[in-house]
């Protein structure tokens, strides 16, 4: 539990907040939904950065993006009607595996990404979906990918104001390994795919929890360019993560064991995407 | 610093620790202690309560962050002395046992309802799957919810 | 004797009611351990050794002393009395002295008096401890080694053995021999509310103690006994329990110690509220046993089996000898076999004490049992049902210890009503057709079969009494005192409901009040599915002799024959036109100075038993229960749910019949979690999966959309109405029941608890069983 708090901020715009975090970096924090802060037992934060005040909490669509304020809810995200029109079902129900209803309630899509946590099914999802980012930074506003977004430095740390998803007709699937439906996952994996003609033209393949962040692994995605939608391509995307997954061990599960986890998910998640298809 | 915020309908303005967990806050200086911790970290439930119509775990929730808005509590279910249907079913149907969860799964339950008079099973879950519970095995809680849900359906506000 | 009145039509027991503590569970108002405060109360925390085997050379509290809000740090100095803890053997410290052994992560060594929980809890992690390390035992294997001796003596502490018959000999002459191996993991019992004691200066210049608990008599026992003080000074009153399993046998009167040596220094009252994480990695769990069976058959006829059991104590001691004596009994199931030799052993390890969990050092063995018996049936060609059914215990069988059952055996009814409600011979067919039809899907039904000794037992005896205080105010209104607990399990309502058919009065006039030491004697710990008989029948007696008093004041009114006067529902009458309400007989009796107030009292049937050989009358009476569950796992990633179960249990008699679907019901998820979900993690003696985002118990998408329910009434004669239990039978053939069912799933015999995806995976991959 915080126990040194001594001021709590509520930014109008945007610049303000992060003018906010960079007067005083070591000892603030930035607050989104709330399901990280209040759990964090340190006395070394003395200022809280409120981010709910700057209203990013909406869904729009400008031409061929969607665009989310990053403090939208994974809730409000997930049952949107706009999303529900534009992606169909796939948020709808990869999200409804995301922590419970009070959490989904509260965790935030911006948040959810900001910290880079390994096992987050939102970030594995947005990840597959190709999505990009508005951050904000010391030089202002800049767009970037959300794959570049993890792979930042470790001192570079720019406010996510909104998510962008391209409506570009990929076709997308996601399936997580827990031991309960409540536990996060031990690992997930999220598959997109531009289908032209039966065949897959291009390919997002995305593994998180491994324990590691989601990444996408390129070499599957050049190995599936061209191969036919039909009832073999599951089991080759199967083998694909099985050989080429990487990782690691801790409490929840071994390498191996995940290794092999994934390549079923993968196998389920291109079951999902042949049946979509067709 | 001082906000201002609305808990089972009585208005306050107040100054509040800003580190403060809203659980605490419940508890502690409100003396409403209907609102339970059970894990401390968002994962039993047991800390659910409304803020403008949301369920969520109050044990993860700052005081700061009801500045403007309205919370609800198992305490303020009651409405002029009369139990809400949910309290009703939840007694009638035997979904209570040692009580812990309970306060937590009315509030999950509510927050269904409220936005939801109709929900399906599934629905039904979904708002509670937050809610752990080690006496019932749930069923009893689920079959006190759609219980419920009747009743207000059937004019019994 | 007191006879129970099965036959008899009932009133009140055996009806549906409403639980008499709803109301204020439902409203907020119940009242649990960290929801009641105290004028100048003082916090605490506990300073933990987190480390598993070591010497501790100091303690230095000058920095936490002098911190922000601390009152004072507390060690084994500021003890007033006895600096020891454990029971039935006197091995554990209250908290550890300099110069002695530290044994488990959560040793207590010093406890933190401040003025708010954030001050106490950064107070305790600035205690600096000296530890010198010792190298640990962490596992039963290296415990039986005895290379490092944890208490000085062999780690073997306590021993415990069944000989009956001679199965050496039988399996030596026997071609039928089979063997197994099985092991069951650690449980955490996960009551949603975590440990909280309040210790109260009182009225009386003694204290009293508040808090979360099963058993208030060990509490004031512990406590007295902690702070050098005669058990008059010590009162104990037990708040609203958010549930216990087990857990809040024992565990309380540690709790309720570290917090009186505060609360005696400080002459304040003392709030120790235990955070989850604490609570996990430092209170009692289920034990870890590793079993060796051997079984030898004659056809379809168990005729002899071996079990050596292995028990994981811990560091201390503290219930495992009562708990080894359960596992003793129940080893061999549920099952009428002819020569039996049973060894258990119970070994410390640098770990957590194990302790007391619904089922008590029954589930394990139960599990093992019934894996054993299925596999046999497998290897035999037999059906496993049809096995059962030829070896369960019957009115005239012997159990295990030779214990002659006559009545109140409802085993092979239960068989029968699962056989049918799961249409089992079908349910087997159809998961056999799938399994063809599907391979990254298979299905299984398994069997469990059990049955469970009510009670204290033989070991038990001199705790196993149960007393009452019956009091009728002068509007009518009945107070009801026992010495059992309230915990979530239905006690207060099954009680009130026995106070209104014996007394005649509505159930909405009476009362059960909160235990209190200071009211009834020491009624034993509720504990063994025990206070339906005997908080029950202490009940009943006063009742019934307070209404034999009224009865003779209606005939002061009336004139009308005792045996006419029928009191029912508030109402009294003699069917011949006269009649009075409840209440306004009982004016009439207080204006005739009537004695309106009755201690009752209920002394267990003696039990005969020979502890040398574990032979004889082992417990007064048994419960059983018969389970059916359907399994699908999925062979890709070794998951299991569970998709349908149908259980049949023999309560005797369902006094409060919809509390015992709920206990069952909630048993089946608890039991559940066990097979399937909770796995505790320990690394280097440290439990490492210490809340609920690391130790995963059921929700609601985890328990079956389906679940039977049979209820089978086979009255036990000293039961009230024929009660027996339903606590922990209702979690018992859980965790066999699944086992069996992936095991038929997979083709491959399940021999850990639990049965985890990963171990699920390893079998299937495994090339034999």
């Amino acid at each position: 539990m915080l126990s040194n708090v001594k001021e709590y901020f509520r930014p109008k715009t945007v610049e303000e907040a992060f003018e906010m975090m960079e007067a005083d970096r070591e000892h603030s924090i930035f607050l989104s939904g709330g399901t990280i802060v209040a759990l964090m037992g340190s006395s070394r934060i003395e200022r809280i950065i409120d981010l709910k005040s700057l209203r990013l909490d909406s869904v729009s669509i400008k031409e061929d993006e969607i665009v989310v304020g990053a403090t939208t809810t994974v809730e409000a995200f997930r049952k949107d009607p706009l999303m529900r029109k534009e992606f169909g079902d796939f948020f709808y129900d990869s999200f409804s595996l995301v922590g419970s209803w009070q959490i989904r309630n509260m965790a935030t899509i911006g948040g959810s990404i900001a910290p880079k946590l390994g096992w987050s099914d939102v970030s594995a999802c947005l990840l597959a979906t190709g999505a990009g980012l508005m951050v904000y930074g010391p030089d202002g506003y800049r767009r970037i990918m959300l794959s570049d977004y993890f792979a930042l430095p470790a001192g570079e740390k720019p406010l996510i104001t909104h998510i962008i998803i391209k409506k570009d007709g990929w076709v997308s699937a996601f399936e997580k390994f827990s031991k309960t439906t409540f536990d996060i996952a031990t690992v997930n994996v999220a598959i997109s795919v531009r289908p032209e003609r039966g065949r897959i033209k291009a390919a997002r393949v995305v593994c998180g929890s491994r324990p590691q962040y989601p990444m996408r692994f390129e070499t599957i995605e050049n190995a599936l360019e061209e191969l036919e939608i039909n009832d073999v391509m599951p089991s080759i995307v199967r083998s694909l993560v099985f050989d080429n997954f990487t990782g690691g061990s801790n409490m929840l599960a071994s390498f191996e064991y995940r290794k092999h986890l994934a390549s079923v998910m993968a196998q389920k998640a291109a079951e999902k995407i042949k049946e979509m298809v067709r | 610093m001082k906000i201002d915020f609305k808990v089972n309908g009585r208005d306050y303005s107040l100054e509040v620790r800003e580190d403060m967990r809203l659980l605490d806050f419940l508890r502690e200086e409100l003396k409403l202690t209907g609102t339970k911790e059970g894990c401390g970290e968002g994962e039993c439930g047991a800390c659910t309560v409304i803020i403008d119509g949301k369920a969520v775990n109050s044990c993860l929730v700052l005081v700061p962050e009801i500045d403007g808005r309205e919370v609800i509590t198992v305490e303020g279910l009651e409405r002029d002395g009369r139990l809400h249907p949910l309290q009703e079913s939840f007694i009638e149907k035997g979904a209570v046992q040692c009580g812990f969860c309970t306060p937590g799964m009315l509030m999950s339950a509510k927050a269904l309802l409220d936005g939801n008079a109709d929900p399906s099973d599934e629905e039904i879950m979904e708002a509670i799957e937050g809610n752990l519970c080690r006496c019932t095995g749930y069923y009893k809680i689920v079959q006190a919810i759609r219980d419920a849900a009747g009743k207000l359906r059937n004019g019994k506000a | 004797m007191l006879k129970s009145n099965s036959g008899e039509s009932t009133n009140v027991v055996g009806k549906m009611v409403k639980r008499v503590d709803a109301l204020e569970k439902v409203n907020g108002c119940a009242r649990f351990a960290a929801d009641i405060a105290f004028d100048g109360q003082i916090y605490c925390a506990l300073v933990i050794a987190e480390k598993p085997h070591g010497i501790l050379r100091s303690i230095d509290v000058s920095l936490a002393s002098k911190m922000e809000g601390v009152e004072a740090v507390f060690t084994w100095r500021d003890i007033p009395g006895d600096n020891q803890l454990g029971e039935a053997i006197k091995d554990m410290p209250c908290l550890v002295k300099e110069g002695e052994k530290i044994r488990y992560w959560g040793d207590v060594v010093a406890v933190v008096a401040a003025r708010d929980r954030i001050s106490a809890e950064n107070a305790a992690k600035s205690v600096r401890l000296d530890i010198e390390d010792l190298e640990p035992v962490l596992s039963i294997e290296e415990a039986l080694e005895d290379r490092i001796k944890i208490h000085g003596g062999s780690n073997v502490k306590v021993t415990k053995l069944i000989r009956k018959g001679d199965p050496e000999t039988v399996i030596k002459n026997s071609k039928e021999v089979f063997e197994g191996e099985f092991y069951a993991h650690y449980q955490e019992q996960a009551y949603m509310e975590p440990q909280g004691i309040t210790v109260v200066p009182d009225l009386d210049y003694g204290y009293t103690v508040y808090g979360t608990m099963q058993c208030p008599y060990y509490v004031q026992s512990a406590v007295a006994h902690v702070l050098g003080l005669p058990m008059n000074r010590i009162r104990v009153i037990q708040t609203e329990t958010g549930g216990a399993f087990g857990g809040k046998e024992d565990v309380p009167s540690y709790v309720a110690s570290y917090a009186a040596v505060a609360a005696f220094n400080l002459k304040r009252p003392a709030r120790l509220i235990y955070s989850r994480e604490i609570d996990i990695q430092t209170t009692s769990k289920r034990h870890p046993i590793k079993s060796f069976y051997r079984v030898a058959m004659d056809g379809k006829k168990i005729k002899a089996i071996e079990v050596m059991a292995y028990m994981d104590m811990g560091a201390y001691a503290t219930l495992t000898p009562i708990v080894m004596f359960r596992t003793l009994v129940h080893a061999a199931g549920a099952y009428d076999i002819e020569n039996v030799n049973v060894d258990v052993y119970g070994v410390y390890t640098n770990k957590v004490p194990p302790g007391a969990f619904r089922g008590f050092g029954s589930p394990q063995v139960l599990f093992a049992v019934e894996s054993m018996i299925d596999d046999i049936a497998w290897k035999l060609r037999i059906d496993p049902m049809e096995l059962r059914e030829e070896n369960t215990l019957r009115p005239g069988s012997r159990t295990s210890t030779d214990h002659l059952i006559v009545e109140s055996v409802g085993a092979p009814e239960t068989l029968a009503r699962v056989k049918e409600s799961s249409h089992w011979k079908d349910l087997v067919k159809e998961c056999i057709e799938f399994n063809r039809a599907n391979e990254d899907k298979k299905r299984g039904a398994g069997l469990s079969h059990i049955f469970y000794g009510v009670s204290l037992g033989a070991g038990g005896q001199a705790l196993d009494k149960s007393g009452a205080h019956v009091l009728i105010n002068r509007d009518g209104s009945v107070e009801v005192r026992i010495g059992g607990t309230e915990m979530g399990q239905g006690a207060k309502t099954v009680i009130a409901m026995m106070a209104a058919e014996e007394l005649g009065q509505r159930m909405e006039r009476i009362l059960v009040h909160q235990p209190d030491t200071a009211f009834v004697p020491d009624s034993g710990p509720t504990v063994a599915s025990r206070t339906t008989i005997y908080s029950g029948n202490a009940v009943r007696r006063a009742c019934i002799t307070l209404k034999g008093k009224l009865i003779s004041v209606f005939y002061d009114l009336f004139n009308s024959r005792p045996d006419k006067v029928k009191f029912c529902q508030g109402e009294v009458s003699d069917g011949e036109g006269r009649a009075i309400s409840f209440d306004r007989l009982v004016d009439a009796a207080y204006v005739r100075n009537v004695k309106l107030f009755e201690a009752g009292w209920y002394d267990t049937p003696k039990l005969s038993f020979d502890m040398e050989n574990g032979l004889g009358e082992a417990y007064v009476t048994y419960s059983y229960a018969s389970q059916v569950v359907q399994v699908e796992v999925d062979m890709a990633t070794g998951s299991t749910k569970v998709l349908k179960g149908f259980t049949a249990h023999d309560v005797g008699k369902a006094v409060n019949p919809d509390g015992v679907i709920g206990q069952i019901q909630g048993g089946f998820a608890q039991g559940m979690g066990y097979a399937l979900y909770e796995d505790l993690k320990l690394r280097n003696g440290k439990i490492i999966s210490d809340n609920f985002n690391t130790y995963i118990i059921p929700t609601i998408h985890e328990v079956p959309p389906e679940l039977v329910i049979d209820i089978v009434e086979d009255a036990f004669s000293e039961g009230p109405y024929g009660a027996k239990g339903i606590g922990e039978p209702s979690l018992m053939p859980v965790p066999a029941s699944v086992a069996n069912a992936v095991s038929m799933a997979i083709g491959k015999r399940v021999r850990q608890i639990p049965v985890t995806p990963e171990y699920v995976l390893g079998l299937i991959e495994k090339k034999t069983d």
